[in-house]
């Protein structure tokens, strides 16, 4: 295979820059070792940030985020749920910090007004009534998991090959210079060469794994952070604790969810980042200062990111949370004498679009093609949802019942028939239209490739429910035999269960002895035909 | 309230099958869905936009299913007065969220308003009102009970009960409130009836929380000084005393709610309470009769078995058999909505086969909606306990007391 631009890495940055190039007209092929957001992109709060946050300690990012805040609200709308959010200052804080962060707010440009606390109380009651001071500022809450889909979607449709589930084994070089890659299908095991021009390394925390591959050290600090899900929307915006930036001082809404965060905790791999019981534990305690109930809400799920820090000084210098948000640049070329490699490190998700511009002005020069991003004017598109046409005809007058049953009459040539559209997920409210809409965009995709693009049990019994009747519907309409449907839901179901056990209290603990009851003991899960597949 | 309710739910899905509406409606997905999901989904980005939330008749029969105590009738509610704080509410929504206007205007236009109500030009408009025209509406009475028993000289006793009436006693059946007086009376209780307004039930489950909580809030200020002074509260109705034992606490939110639900018994209930302390008069006179007892859903979801069945098998010659059929499918005001006659009428269908397998001389029960369904469902007669008691003990009487149970009425 040959290309113009090889990018690997399917996250934020990747897709982003997959997105850039193909509104340039660059041919581009894109190689990610898992589904789109297997690393950091998908593992965050969901908060497109005001920039607020960095305002003080970290001006430079502050200012990429309000800019970027912006822009994403324009062209990435169907992506975001603009809540505004709040910075609310405890009274038992720094009480010299508002007073700071608000002029450095002014001077990054950040729009802060400073509201009566009972306005922000009665909007969340959930609060602790012992803060004295709030803010509102244009925080939003980004679904992560739309966004990678709708760039995947919208570079498609401008001709980018993107490639799921294939990994980079090794970088070819040929003169001095970086040639191609060979992948591997991470399924079948097939191997491949893709030539191209020029390789983008955007693999978030495995990029200095990539350069090394080219002989390249990129200096890189992998700084973990640990998330709380709860089971529904403690606030409807975005609450931040106004103070100098610490562990779980953010709470983002996040569709019918609330999601708490994060910590800092230096690690050595990018992967399988798991949430330990001491920072969850840490996290609720700190949490309670911020909303003073929390414990009496109930997380249904926890997670971890790792975040890509790039750190020149490889470890001489600050750590974690000292370390800038902003992004760099590498252009291997200038910085170690190897033509053909460019690397993006550091960043954040807010800021995805901004990288990948500035990475696409340099791949065009590098190509010697004059082309402009247009990545800020160009709205973003999200494939149309087509409902599954199972019909049936009805006796008598038809009637518009309900969507939540998913039946629908729809009146043709003097008949009326119902049209199913069966809800498979309660909790998220997912139908079997939305499954096969998903399958339509990645038909070679397991249960969780379609979870991550329909939030099939991502709801509050974690897929108790929806985990075996997607297997069994989608088993029914042909698309998969019945040992591939076995694998599939034991994958889902373990997937579930990962980010459940470390939460196993109160609710959360019945329902997943609920869960293993349905799964262990009533479809003995564990030895189900996989036609000799093992999970 | 609404906010860890939403938590506690598992899906089990168990309410699903105790639902009398989805069992018969399968375009109802079910009390798990319009409550504690739904809950979910209207405080998220995306909220459907279906009207589940007319299905559920808030006979609270999940809640009893339901293994995590979740108040599924009460999110569902919750979720059907936040729909309408974006929507118009249907008229017939509004019209039945003020019973006791509608019963005021009505009595004292009775029996006029009565034959207006049957008239064959009148139906049209009932149905453009958004009221079903397959059943009788309830006839009202040109005397309320309460404008009755402010006429009748107070008979002081040494110990006092403040009465409930509710809004079926006193517009539609007075003779039921009647019937409790005499029975209280007859058991050494003073009664008194306070200046009072619908509970608010019909509010609340039309989806008009605040013509509720504005009722709690006057009922409140009326009975809770009288429990100051000693007076329990009793009511004759079994959908009264769940909502001022159990929704007021919960919408009102304050101690002075919660104080008075503690003082408030269903009249079977006060009654069988008295028997336990030996202290109810049992000069029962023979009352020969098969009955059937259909419980009421609301008594059911009190919690406390069935009082009726325990005082009621105290009268000699009664036979009093348990129909068990589960719920009548008329639930207040429901069964009275234009689109929901069919359904009310599908899940009454097992009381009345059970009525017609039985074929008792009457059926009694104390909900006043229930023994319209049951009787417009199977044509039998059916009476309210009170009325029974009554009559039990007028036969013992002594005369005098006999002519005076008499002139009351």
């Amino acid at each position: 295979m040959e290309t113009e631009v090889l990018i690997i890495g399917g996250g934020a940055t990747g897709l982003g820059l997959a997105w850039d190039l193909a509104l340039r007209g660059i041919n581009t092929v894109l190689i990610e070792q898992g589904d789109f957001g297997h690393g950091t992109s998908t593992r965050f709060h969901g908060l497109l940030h005001s920039g607020g946050r960095y305002a003080v300690k970290d001006p430079v990012s502050a200012q990429e985020c309000i800019q970027e805040n912006m822009t994403l609200k324009r062209v990435a709308a169907p992506c975001i749920e603009d809540t505004g959010g709040w910075f609310v200052h405890l009274s038992t804080d720094d009480p010299d910090y508002p007073g700071r962060w608000v002029t450095a707010c002014r001077k990054t440009g950040i729009p802060v007004q400073e509201r009566p606390v009972q306005e922000v109380l009665d909007l969340v009651p959930a609060l602790n009534p012992a803060i004295d001071q709030a803010f509102f500022v244009p925080d939003a809450a980004i679904n992560g998991f739309r966004l990678l889909h709708a760039l995947a979607y919208s570079a498609r449709q401008r001709g980018a090959r993107l490639m799921t589930y294939t990994r980079a084994v090794s970088l070819v070089q040929k003169g001095g210079r970086v040639v191609g890659a060979v992948t591997e299908d991470q399924r079948s095991g097939q191997r491949q060469e893709i030539r191209a021009s020029l390789i983008v390394n955007t693999p978030g925390p495995w990029a200095a794994e990539v350069a090394a591959m080219a002989g390249i050290r990129v200096g890189m600090r992998l700084d973990k952070g640990s998330l709380l899900i709860f089971n529904h929307r403690l606030s409807g915006q975005v609450i931040n604790r106004l103070r100098s930036p610490g562990d779980a001082d953010i709470l983002v809404p996040a569709g019918t969810v609330s999601i708490l965060g994060t910590t800092s905790v230096p690690v050595e791999s990018p992967d399988n980042p798991t949430p330990s019981a001491g920072e969850l534990l840490h996290m609720l305690a700190l949490g309670e200062e911020l909303f003073p109930h929390l414990h009496d809400y109930r997380v249904i799920r926890a997670f971890a990111g790792v975040r890509p820090l790039y750190d020149p000084a490889e470890g001489q210098g600050s750590a974690g949370r000292e370390v800038s948000r902003t992004f760099s640049l590498l252009d291997h070329a200038v910085r170690d004498g190897l033509e053909g490699l460019v690397s993006v490190v550091g960043g954040k998700l807010t800021t995805f679009r901004l990288m990948a511009e500035k990475t696409g002005d340099l791949v065009v020069q590098k190509l010697g093609v004059g082309a402009s991003s247009k990545t800020a004017i160009t709205p973003l598109s999200l494939p149309e949802r087509r409902p599954v046409s199972v019909f049936m005809p009805v006796r008598g007058r038809g009637d518009i019942k309900s969507q939540a049953s998913g039946m629908r009459d729809v009146k043709e040539s003097n008949q009326t028939y119902r049209l199913l559209d069966n809800v498979i997920c309660e909790c998220e409210a997912v139908t079997l239209g939305d499954l096969h809409a998903a399958l339509a965009e990645a038909p070679d995709g397991d249960l969780n490739d379609l979870r991550r693009r329909t939030r099939l049990g991502m709801g509050t019994c974690q897929g108790s429910f929806c985990s075996f009747r997607s297997a069994a519907a989608l088993c029914q309409s042909g698309k998969f035999s019945v040992e591939r449907a076995n694998v599939m839901l034991q994958q889902l179901v373990q997937e579930r269960w990962k980010g459940v056990r470390p939460v196993l209290w109160g609710e959360q603990l019945r329902e997943a002895e609920f869960m293993q009851a349905i799964y262990k003991r009533l479809l003995n899960l564990a030895r189900l035909d996989a036609g000799g597949e093992r999970v | 309230m609404v906010g860890n309710a939403l938590d506690q739910c598992l899906k089990c899905t168990i309410c699903n099958t105790a639902c009398p509406v989805a069992g018969v409606d399968p375009s109802f997905p079910g009390p798990k869905y319009a409550g504690p999901e739904l809950g979910r989904l209207i405080r998220g980005p995306e909220p459907p936009a279906d009207n589940v939330l007319d299905y559920c008749s808030n006979c609270r029969s999940c809640e009893l299913a339901c293994p995590s105590g979740v108040p599924i009738t009460s999110l569902i509610r919750a979720n059907k007065a936040a729909a309408y704080r974006h929507k118009r509410m249907p008229l017939a929504n509004r019209l039945f969220a003020r019973v006791d206007q509608l019963g005021r205007v009505a009595a004292v236009a009775a029996p006029l308003s009565n034959a207006v109500a049957r008239a064959w030009w009148a139906q049209p408009v009932l149905a453009r009102l958004g009221i079903s025209t397959g059943r009788p509406l309830p006839a009202y009475h040109r005397q309320t009970f309460r404008a009755w028993f402010s006429r009748r000289p107070v008979r002081p006793a040494p110990k006092r009960i403040a009465y409930f009436v509710g809004c079926y006693a006193n517009y539609n059946d007075p003779d039921v409130a009647k019937a409790t007086v005499a029975v209280l009376e007859h058991n050494g209780y003073q009664v008194l009836v306070p200046e009072q307004r619908c509970c608010g039930l019909p509010a609340l489950a039309n989806g008009d929380e605040d013509q509720a909580r504005k009722n709690a809030v006057f009922n409140l200020g009326q009975f809770l000084p009288l429990v100051e002074q000693g007076y329990e509260i009793v009511t004759a109705c079994p959908s009264c005393a769940l909502t001022l034992k159990r929704d007021y606490p919960e919408l009102l939110d304050n101690p002075e709610a919660a104080e008075l639900s503690r003082h408030v018994w269903e009249l079977g209930e006060f009654l069988r309470r008295l028997a336990e302390e030996g202290e109810l008069q049992s000069d029962f006179g023979k009352v020969p009769g098969r009955l059937a007892y259909h419980l009421p859903c609301h008594t059911r979801s009190q919690g406390m078995g069935e009082p009726w069945t325990d005082v009621l098998g105290q009268v000699p010659g009664l036979k009093v058999e348990a129909l068990d059929a589960g719920c009548c499918g008329l639930s207040g005001t429901y069964g009275f909505k234009a689109g929901h006659y069919e359904t009310s009428m599908a899940v009454g269908q097992r009381v009345f086969e059970a009525v017609n397998s039985v074929r008792p001389d009457a059926v009694v029960t104390e909900c006043g909606t229930c023994a319209m369904q049951i009787n417009h469902g199977t044509g039998v007669k059916v009476v309210h306990p009170a009325i029974l008691l009554r009559e039990a003990y007028s036969r013992r009487w002594p005369r005098g007391g006999e002519d005076a149970i008499r002139a009351s009425e």
